[in-house]
C-alpha cells in the first residue's frame, strides 16, 4: 500500500470518528505543526494548546476536507490560523517569553544540528541563529510568519500560498520584503 | 538592470525561483556590483542560519492531552449527530471481544487437558478401556474437587471475604499468591496419586475470615473416579454454601488456571492503591497492562491537584511487589 493510499484509508476511518486513525494521520505532521506553533507563540504550553485546538477542529471538520488536496498543508493552514487567533486574543497580554526559556525562566539548551567545523564555529553559528530568531519579534506578524514558514520550515512558495491562502506572487513579494526588513533589523543591532 | 530592481529579485534568486534569463542577469549584476553582492551575501547567510534553527520535540504529555480532547470531542460529535455512535471501530471492538472470549475458552480447555495429561497411565488406560465410562456424573471427582477448592480460594480473594473490597493489604496479596501456587502444586501431586485414590490434608488456611474453611480445604477420595472434564459433576456437599457461590465456583472451575485470577486480584489491588495515592488529584487512568515481567503498568494523566496546581502531565505508574512506583521523565520516583 502506498503512502497516499494509506493516508486515504486513515482519512476515511477518521471521518467516521475513529480517533486512533486520526492520531496516526496527524502523526506525520505533528512535529512540524508544533514547531510552527512554537515560533508563533513562543512557549511550549501555548503551542500545545494551539496544536490541541487545531487537531480537534480538524477532527470535527474532517468531512469537509477535499481529498484531492494535501492533508498536511490543510493541517498547517489550520494551525497557522489558530495561532493567529490566539495571538489576536492575547494581544493585550504580555508575550515576551523567549522559546529558549521554560516556565521557571531557566535557560533550556537546545542543540542546533549540523555541527560541522570547530567548536568555536558551531558556537558562533548557534549564537547567530539565536540572535536572528530573537530579531523576528521586531517584524510584523505578517513578515514573521512568512519567514517562519519559508526559512525555518522550508515550505515551498506553492505550499505557503495554500497555507496562507494567498497567491504565489504575494508570497514571493512578502518573502523578499520580510528578508530585507530582517536584514535591516540585524544591521541596526550591530 | 538597476540595483533597486536587483534588490527585488534577491530573495527569489536565493530560492532559485527565477527563470533562467533572470537568474543569469542577477548573477552578472552581483559579480559586477559590490554593494548588491554584500547585501546578497548577508541575506543568504541569514537564510542559511534560519534553516538551522533547532526543532523542539513535541512533549510526551501532548499525546495524553490530545487523546482526552479527541475522546471528549467524539462524544460531542455523536451528540451533535456528526458521526454515528456505532462506528466501524466499535463494531470491530465487539467482534474482537467475542473472539477474545472464545480464545480464553479454548486456552482454558487446553490448560485443563494439560493437567489431565499428567495423570498416571492407569487412569488414562481405564478411561480408554471404558471402565469409567458413564461415571462423569460422580458426585465428586478428583479434579473437580481440586478446581472447586482452587476456585473457592479465588472466590474469597475476589470477594475479599469480610474485608472491604479492593482494600487487601500487600502482605495478604502475596500470601494469596503463594497459596494459589501451593494449590497448583498440590493439584499436581494429587493427580499423580495411585489408583485415583486421592487424599490430601487440608492446607493451612491463611485467609482470615475467608468463610470457606474446612470444606474448602478437604478433598474427598473418589475411587476410580475419572476427572469430569466438563465439571458438570460438581456437587456441593456443604449446605451452608449458597447457590450463587456454587455457581461461581463452577464457572471458575471452567476458567483458566489460577494465574489469571491472581492477575485479576493484583489488578484490583494496585488499582485501589493507585486510587488511594492519587486521591488528591484530578487524573485519568489511560491504560493498564500486565507485563511479562509480572508488573502492572498504568499510564496515568494528571490534570491538576486539589490544591489548584495544574500539572497536565502523563506519568507511568508501576505496581510490583505490592508497591507502586512512578516513572516521570525517565526517573523512578516513589509514590
Amino acid at each position: 500500500m502506498t503512502f497516499d493510499q494509506k493516508e486515504k484509508q486513515l482519512i476515511h476511518k477518521a471521518k467516521m470518528g475513529d480517533e486512533q486513525s486520526f492520531e496516526s494521520l496527524i502523526l506525520g505532521c505533528q512535529n512540524k505543526a508544533f514547531n510552527i506553533a512554537l515560533r508563533y507563540l513562543k512557549n511550549e504550553e501555548d503551542a500545545m494548546d494551539a496544536l490541541q485546538e487545531s487537531f480537534i477542529k480538524i477532527f470535527r471538520h474532517l468531512k469537509t476536507f477535499k481529498e484531492d488536496s494535501r492533508f498536511d498543508t490543510w493541517v498547517y493552514r489550520i494551525v497557522v490560523n489558530t495561532c493567529n487567533d490566539m495571538l489576536r486574543k492575547n494581544s493585550n497580554q504580555k508575550i515576551t517569553d523567549s522559546i529558549f526559556k521554560t516556565e521557571d525562566e531557566k535557560e533550556t539548551v537546545i542543540e542546533i544540528p549540523d555541527p560541522s567545523g570547530s567548536p568555536e564555529e558551531v558556537f558562533d553559528r548557534k549564537s547567530k541563529t539565536e540572535h536572528i530568531i530573537s530579531c523576528l519579534e521586531k517584524l510584523s506578524l505578517e513578515q514573521k510568519e512568512i519567514i517562519i514558514l519559508r526559512d525555518i520550515h522550508g515550505f515551498s512558495y506553492e505550499e505557503i500560498s495554500e497555507i496562507l491562502n494567498c497567491s504565489i506572487g504575494t508570497v514571493k513579494s512578502r518573502i523578499n520584503r520580510s528578508r530585507l526588513r530582517l536584514r535591516e533589523i540585524l544591521l541596526e543591532q550591530k | 538592470m538597476k540595483c533597486n530592481e536587483i534588490r527585488e529579485l534577491l530573495s527569489p534568486y536565493i530560492d532559485e525561483a527565477l527563470d533562467e534569463s533572470e537568474m543569469r542577469e542577477v548573477e552578472a549584476h552581483l559579480s559586477a556590483c559590490g554593494d548588491c553582492r554584500n547585501e546578497y551575501n548577508e541575506i543568504k547567510e541569514m537564510v542559511d542560519l534560519l534553516g538551522q534553527a533547532p526543532m523542539v520535540p513535541v512533549p510526551d504529555e501532548f499525546r495524553f492531552r490530545l487523546r482526552k480532547g479527541l475522546n471528549e470531542e467524539k462524544q460531542a460529535m455523536i451528540k451533535d449527530g456528526i458521526i454515528e455512535k456505532r462506528s466501524i471501530r466499535s463494531r470491530w471492538r465487539i467482534i474482537t471481544s467475542v473472539a477474545a472470549v472464545f480464545a480464553v475458552g479454548v486456552i482454558s480447555f487446553g490448560l485443563y487437558h494439560d493437567i489431565i495429561g499428567v495423570l498416571p497411565d492407569q487412569l488414562n488406560d481405564k478411561a480408554q478401556s471404558g471402565e469409567v465410562r458413564g461415571e462423569s456424573a460422580a458426585p465428586r471427582t478428583a479434579d473437580t474437587e481440586l478446581y472447586s477448592q482452587d476456585a473457592g480460594v479465588n472466590y474469597d480473594m475476589l470477594t475479599g471475604g469480610n474485608m472491604a473490597p479492593g482494600r487487601v493489604s500487600e502482605a495478604q496479596v502475596e500470601d494469596r499468591q503463594e497459596e494459589a501456587e501451593r494449590m497448583e502444586d498440590a493439584a499436581r501431586v494429587m493427580l499423580g496419586a495411585p489408583d485415583g485414590e486421592l487424599k490430601m490434608a487440608a492446607p493451612p488456611n491463611q485467609f482470615p475470615n475467608s468463610g470457606a474453611e474446612g470444606e474448602e480445604a478437604s478433598v474427598q477420595a473418589v475411587e476410580g473416579g475419572v476427572p469430569d472434564q466438563t465439571a458438570e459433576g460438581v456437587s456441593r456437599q456443604d449446605d451452608a454454601n449458597t447457590d450463587d457461590e456454587a455457581s461461581f465456583r463452577k464457572e471458575a472451575s471452567r476458567s483458566t488456571s489460577s494465574g489469571v485470577e491472581r492477575e485479576m486480584t493484583s489488578e484490583e489491588y494496585y488499582t485501589s492503591l493507585l486510587e488511594e495515592k492519587l486521591k488528591d488529584f484530578d487524573y485519568q487512568i489511560l491504560s493498564k497492562e500486565y507485563t511479562q515481567d509480572g508488573e502492572w503498568r498504568f499510564q496515568v494523566f494528571i490534570f491538576y491537584g486539589k490544591d489548584g496546581y495544574t500539572y497536565n502531565e502523563g506519568i507511568t505508574i508501576i505496581g510490583k511487589g505490592g508497591k507502586l512506583e512512578a516513572i516521570h521523565s525517565g526517573k523512578v520516583m516513589g509514590l
